[in-house]
């Protein structure tokens, strides 16, 4: 296998009979999962242990992967989001996958497989820096800060319901990067 | 939410929007354990709310993208791919073995394996006595969580939250939640660089510009911490927190970091 231009999906697939393709998926994507985990947690040692736990769940669930639902690069990140949330709330993992803990979506659910690949990091910057305000900073508590809206909604002094909409148009406008990458597949 | 599932064709479009709120709030995990746990029973139930998640679930992944990625330390890699190697080798299987000296050239690649397998066993000791140590680790910060979720809990619905923005530190932020009465006021601080040994965190009151010491973080701490205080804020104005050696300070002497105000 030419492990230099192989995509993510091909060495992940490849995985459980060739463990050495760990490394290079590690090159590729320990960058962007560490940056999440110290985003979230703020010190490094509960970030690394956060991205230890993510590349090793990524190794033994390889199998499941499924490609209609995202990029690997997606599933780990989410992966990490997941273990990083547990440690800010001070909750005991749950599962070793958020799919365990989350939806688990239905096939027919289109999740924009095909706009994910080509999304960049700008691309979605952009997005976000299109958002208004109030949006962008109920989102990114939740997200990154790990706040319930319960408490999004105390430390901004606004109401419940004020907080679940912001949430809703922030994540729409995101949406429709995906949708628009569909559409434009033809 | 229960197990009918909802029909989009008969919500009105504020139902709609509420209900979508809801889900979005869900897709990020930002809900009340007892609400997600409420709405992760009625998916299955329901198409529609199925579909809205899967999409908003997608649309929340995109969020991880927007964090700037950072190279982490070369022993990360190490670590974790020896951890993968030990998971990843076969169980060797003495029995299928032929007993020593069965044949020529034998012993040599018996001493080769058994050689192999002691290496093999050490690692795993090895690895195994630092699982054993973190394990006890892991126990101190799950209750030490818990600890903290519970202190957490208690300001979900916060009469109060207190920005605190960086001062000498711009990228350090903080949120002061002031609860009922008879609760400490919990301090949340995000991304505190990190001090010399000789060096805290103190967090003060000012009141009538007259700063009241309130509490000393141990010496390196740093990053996100979570600070139950000992006072209550009463007529104080501002709230502040100060680089002091370590211990503190009777009255503020380093920079200001983080600085919120009443």
């Amino acid at each position: 296998m030419e492990e230099q231009t192989a995509s993510d999906e091909v060495l992940l697939q490849a995985l459980p009979q060739r463990p050495d393709l760990l490394a290079p998926l590690y090159d590729r994507l320990s960058g962007p999962a560490f940056g999440l985990a110290l985003r979230m947690l703020g010190d490094r040692e509960s970030a690394e242990e956060v991205v230890q736990e993510a590349f090793l769940a990524l190794w033994r669930h390889a199998a499941r992967f499924d490609a209609r639902r995202g990029t690997v690069r997606t599933w780990l990140l989410s992966i990490v989001h997941r273990r990083a949330i547990d440690r800010l709330r001070g909750r005991a993992p749950v599962g070793e996958l958020p799919t365990e803990l989350g939806a688990d979506p239905a096939p027919e659910s289109d999740v924009g497989a095909q706009a994910l690949r080509r999304l960049e990091r700008e691309q979605i910057l952009a997005a976000l820096a299109q958002l208004p305000a109030e949006q962008r900073e109920a989102v990114e508590l939740a997200y990154f800060a790990g706040l319930t809206h319960a408490q999004i909604a105390a430390a901004l002094g606004v109401p419940l319901g004020t907080v679940k909409s912001r949430l809703r148009l922030a994540l729409g406008r995101l949406r429709t990067l995906l949708d628009a990458g569909e559409g434009s597949e033809g | 939410m229960n197990a009918m599932p909802h029909d989009p064709a008969h919500l009105a479009p504020a139902e709609r929007e509420a209900l979508e709120g809801t889900l979005a709030a869900y897709a990020l995990d930002a809900l009340p354990p007892q609400e997600q746990a409420a709405v992760r029973t009625h998916l299955p139930h329901c198409a529609f709310c199925r579909h809205t998640v899967a999409r908003l679930h997608a649309a929340a992944d995109l969020l991880a993208l927007a964090a700037e990625p950072v190279a982490p330390p070369p022993a990360l890699r190490d670590r974790l791919l020896a951890a993968v190697a030990v998971e990843a080798a076969p169980r060797p299987v003495p029995s299928s073995r032929p007993p020593l000296g069965a044949e020529p050239g034998a012993p040599a690649r018996l001493f080769g394996w058994w050689l192999a397998t002691a290496a093999l066993l050490l690692v795993a000791l090895g690895l195994g006595i630092v699982a054993a140590a973190l394990q006890q680790r892991t126990v101190r910060l799950e209750q030490e969580l818990a600890q903290q979720a519970r202190r957490i809990a208690q300001y979900e619905e916060a009469a109060r939250a207190v920005p605190l923005a960086g001062a000498a530190a711009p990228q350090a932020s903080g949120l002061l939640f002031v609860g009922p009465s008879a609760a400490p006021p919990l301090l949340v601080l995000r991304d505190l660089p990190p001090l010399p040994a000789d060096r805290a965190y103190q967090v003060w009151y000012i009141r009538d510009s007259q700063p009241i010491s309130v509490d000393v973080l141990p010496p390196g701490a740093s990053g996100h911490q979570v600070v139950a205080l000992p006072l209550p804020p009463d007529a104080a104005q501002q709230v502040a927190v100060s680089v002091e050696p370590a211990g503190g300070s009777p009255a503020p002497t380093g920079p200001i970091v983080l600085l919120g105000r009443f």
